[in-house]
């Protein structure tokens, strides 16, 4: 075959039938414009926008969230409503309906003032759900609400499934058994025969609230309320009426689901399920930080957060990136393939798609050095696999489902 | 005053997406990956819409345009390491003479990025070799040797496809 064979070849070559196009000139524009933007904005503006970002946007998210009605009533004096205790507690909870809520909170304490860069601060899991809230300041309450499954059964002390030493009978909490826990800064009771709950005040503040102060206007009026200060000094007796009566305002059996902003339409593999998941209070609503699925041999296998950006870009360990544009959508890709973490695909989006940071972790082997890979996990393609089934409902409370499955 | 901007950039996107999407599979041999090329491009050409549409040529600085993220994406780390594309034609050919057709399709798609992008623009869409090396960014010298090149490597994959039918 000559050069004259191999043009003409070349030109006959007729392209095959074109698929509908996944071309969109809406996001061109969108992209276009913010690159525009950027670009006239300069490297060292942009940096300042950045560290702009990092502060204002979570307080952005959160302004308005208290008082809302998904808040627990606040008030240093007022009187609480005793909330029906239940009669039983289920073995496990639904992840996605948080068992246990405040139902009453000291005053400048909510849990919309949890940063969104926290992580891991208010969490429903099969076993045990935690709230928190805190002040503008950093100072923090928590409740801990445990199923059956995580106490030993039939135990009489909250030492079954509390992690936390007791210290001496407490008065009852709505007529059940409880005790002191911390030193008197915190309380742990029987809210249904043989599970367990415990409200308690730690003594530190949150580093990066404490750090900056909270807000400009908490700043400006940094004196501490009389709850902080009977939560940042030695536990007095002050402190412990504090926690019992937060303890018994507590609500079982809530009702309020997760909403996602993320929804994963390929199916699981066999096995895996919603695992454990952190949450943030949104607009009165209740925000998955995203879906953590796996099986029972590693239970976070999949990780997918989507969330409105916070400033930071890709926090990723040490090691080898890639940079790719796909789906259009440039990426940060990591593959991790050695005997300490086997086969692991990391995903980071650079920039928002739909207003969302994106963030997949693919676990596809347990970090036992020569571990079989986990069942099913090579049916999901990789996280661009992952990305491929997932749907991202955006910034609109109205567009988030409480059904991130299927 | 960005709103007709905005209008002429539309408008000329909408009416050439699809000429733009070709060349994008030409380059690429897959559809997933040649939309993601164009969906670089046009977001890139909306940046430089005002010099694009000042140019002798809109069609040629837009090509221009797709060419170059062609050859930058394929020359990013990610690109050497994982092939995401798919491995086979998943279309009937329309033609008797499919085999060869496919053979060149699969032949070209082993060619290295700026071979491919030369002996694309050269040969499937006819354009004369300084035009090639305004559009990539190169000498003409250097079109005439990545041509050559290209060539080369087309034969030679096309002999050895052949070799192995007999």
């Amino acid at each position: 075959m000559d050069d004259h064979s191999v043009i003409t070849l070349l030109a006959s070559i007729t392209d095959p039938p074109e698929p509908a196009s996944r071309v969109s000139i809406v996001a061109a524009l969108r992209r276009g414009r913010r690159r525009q933007r950027l670009l006239q904005v300069g490297a060292s503006a942009l940096a300042v926008v950045a560290v702009a970002a990092v502060v204002t946007v979570p307080r952005i998210l959160l302004s308005g969230n208290t008082g809302r009605s998904a808040s627990p009533s606040s008030s240093a004096t007022g009187p609480v409503r005793q909330p029906a205790m239940p009669a039983s507690a289920p073995d496990t909870f639904n992840v996605l309906v948080p068992y246990a809520a405040f139902g009453w909170l000291p005053a400048g304490y909510s849990e919309a003032n949890v940063p969104l860069s926290g992580g891991g601060l208010l969490n429903s899991g099969p076993t045990e759900v935690v709230r928190m809230a805190v002040t503008a300041n950093g100072a923090m309450v928590r409740l801990s609400v445990y199923a059956r499954a995580a106490c030993t059964t039939g135990a009489r002390t909250p030492d079954s499934c509390v992690r936390a030493t007791t210290s001496g009978r407490a008065p009852d909490v709505n007529g059940r058994p409880a005790w002191w826990i911390f030193d008197g800064r915190g309380i742990a009771w029987e809210y249904a025969p043989g599970a367990w709950a415990d409200v308690n005040i730690p003594a530190g503040r949150l580093p990066h609230l404490a750090a900056r102060g909270g807000n400009a206007a908490a700043r400006l009026n940094a004196r501490p309320s009389a709850a902080e200060r009977a939560a940042t000094q030695t536990p007095s007796a002050g402190t412990r009426d504090l926690v019992l009566k937060i303890a018994d305002a507590v609500k079982y059996a809530q009702h309020t689901p997760l909403a996602f902003d993320v929804k994963l339409a390929s199916p699981l593999p066999a096995g895996w399920s919603l695992q454990e998941m952190g949450f943030h209070v949104v607009d009165g609503r209740l925000l998955a930080d995203g879906l953590n699925v796996g099986p029972a041999a590693d239970t976070s296998a999949l990780s997918i957060s989507a969330t409105k950006p916070l400033g930071y870009g890709c926090n990723y360990v040490s090691g080898q990136s890639s940079y790719v544009t796909r789906y259009g959508v440039k990426w940060e890709y990591r593959v991790l393939d050695d005997h300490i973490a086997k086969n692991v695909e990391m995903l980071c989006s650079m920039q928002p798609i739909d207003g969302l940071d994106v963030n997949i972790y693919l676990d596809m082997a347990p970090e036992e050095a020569g571990a079989a890979p986990l069942p099913g996990s090579y049916q999901l393609g990789g996280a661009f696999g992952v990305y491929a089934g997932l749907h991202l409902l955006g910034l609109n409370p109205a567009n988030w489902t409480a059904a991130p499955l299927g | 005053m960005r709103q007709s901007r905005e209008a002429e950039y539309t408008e000329y996107v909408e009416a050439r997406l699809p000429w733009l999407r070709r060349i994008a599979y030409r380059l690429t041999q897959d559809w997933q990956l040649a939309d993601d090329l164009t969906q670089v491009a046009v977001t890139s050409l909306y940046t430089h819409w005002n010099r694009a549409r000042d140019a002798t040529s809109t069609d040629a600085y837009a090509r221009t345009i797709l060419v170059r993220a062609f050859i930058a994406e394929r020359r990013s780390p990610w690109a050497r390491r994982v092939q995401l594309g798919a491995g086979y034609p998943e279309y009937a050919a329309a033609t008797a003479d499919h085999d060869a057709r496919l053979d060149v399709r699969a032949a070209l798609a082993a060619l290295p990025p700026r071979q491919r992008a030369t002996v694309v623009l050269r040969y499937c869409y006819g354009l004369p070799i300084d035009q090639t090396a305004r559009e990539l960014g190169c000498s003409e010298g250097t079109v005439k040797s990545q041509t050559a090149k290209g060539l080369a490597a087309l034969r030679r994959a096309l002999a050895t496809l052949e070799a192995w039918k007999v």
